[in-house]
């Protein structure tokens, strides 16, 4: 069946590194499919793929900005923006609004008399 | 205050008198101008307080609030696209007239910058800077996702920093020359 065309056509893989040194390891694999060894096999495998991925990386230039800031800064950002909100927040309800809540409040229960 | 005192409404009552300095503080870092903040404000208890059948007890009453109000000044932005876009082009050439001392940010540079950000990374900010919301609770209130949201921080912490010119040159090399630049765009732009 297979197993008398499949090897040396199937080792086209390991060719490139590993199987000068290691036939007696690669040979296995592509014969049975299977097993131990093919497991053991697939762990040790070069990976291949490495060298091309890396290749396709985008240059690191292009992440500059917010590595460049300055951490004191964003500190003193963060502080003026929290002073902005909290000059407003620290400030008493404006009658305005009290004399809304209790005009809905009102007409809630004249509503709710009828 | 001596007011009549409902049962039913009381709590209501109070929890949302506690709540409006948080949210006059939302609005005005939203809009830059307090009388606009407090009609904000306004707009936002009515609809509260008329749909409050769609408030699930035990949520977050603040952070609905804060839903409720940055719903209504978004849409009134889009009403009123021109005329922001306008307003934002005087402040982004007044602060090109009067560029920030090195190491030391003005309060009123830091207003007009803050003001010159794009709403939505502007309220992203505020949100997660100053009113102590998470990331998530950010996203929700904002109707967007949690990286929409980091990712506006990150772009308005750049930009203000951008804007406001301190990042110092000895420390940075050639790319604070180019923050400079941006910034200057900025308001060459604005005031075009």
């Amino acid at each position: 069946m297979s197993e008398k065309n499949s090897s040396p056509p199937r080792l086209t893989a390991p060719a490139e590194s590993g199987e000068s040194e290691r036939p007696d390891l690669a040979r296995p694999r592509a014969q049975q499919g299977g097993r131990g060894e093919a497991t053991f096999m697939h762990n040790r495998k070069p990976n291949q793929q490495q060298g091309k991925s890396e290749q396709r990386l985008p240059s690191p230039r292009y992440s500059v900005p917010h590595g460049m800031l300055d951490r004191s800064l964003q500190a003193q950002l963060g502080r003026q923006l929290r002073a902005i909100y909290s000059d407003v927040a620290e400030e008493p309800v404006p009658d305005r609004f009290i004399r809304l809540l209790e005009e809905l409040e009102a007409t809630e229960k004249r509503e709710e008399d009828r | 205050m001596s007011s009549g005192s409902n049962i039913a409404s009381q709590p209501l009552k109070q929890s949302l008198l506690g709540l409006i300095p948080n949210l006059r503080a939302f609005a005005v870092s939203l809009c830059g101008d307090i009388e606009r903040a407090d009609d904000l404000v306004q707009e936002t208890l009515l609809k509260a307080w008329n749909h409050l059948d769609s408030f699930q007890e035990g949520t977050n009453l603040r952070a609905w609030l804060f839903t409720i109000l940055r719903n209504t000044y978004f849409s009134e932005c889009r009403r009123r696209r021109r005329e922001v876009e306008d307003h934002d082009g005087t402040k982004a050439a007044e602060l090109a007239v009067h560029p920030a001392q090195q190491g030391h940010i003005d309060m009123q540079d830091f207003r007009r910058a803050l003001n010159v950000l794009p709403p939505d990374q502007r309220e992203a900010l505020v949100l997660v800077g100053a009113a102590g919301f998470s990331y998530e609770e950010a996203a929700s209130i904002s109707g967007c996702a949690v990286g929409t949201i980091k990712s506006r921080v990150n772009r308005a912490r750049a930009r203000l920093s951008a804007l406001l010119g301190v990042v110092t040159a000895h420390e940075f090399g050639p790319d604070s020359a180019t923050e400079a630049i941006v910034a200057r765009t900025v308001g060459v732009r604005g005031a075009t």
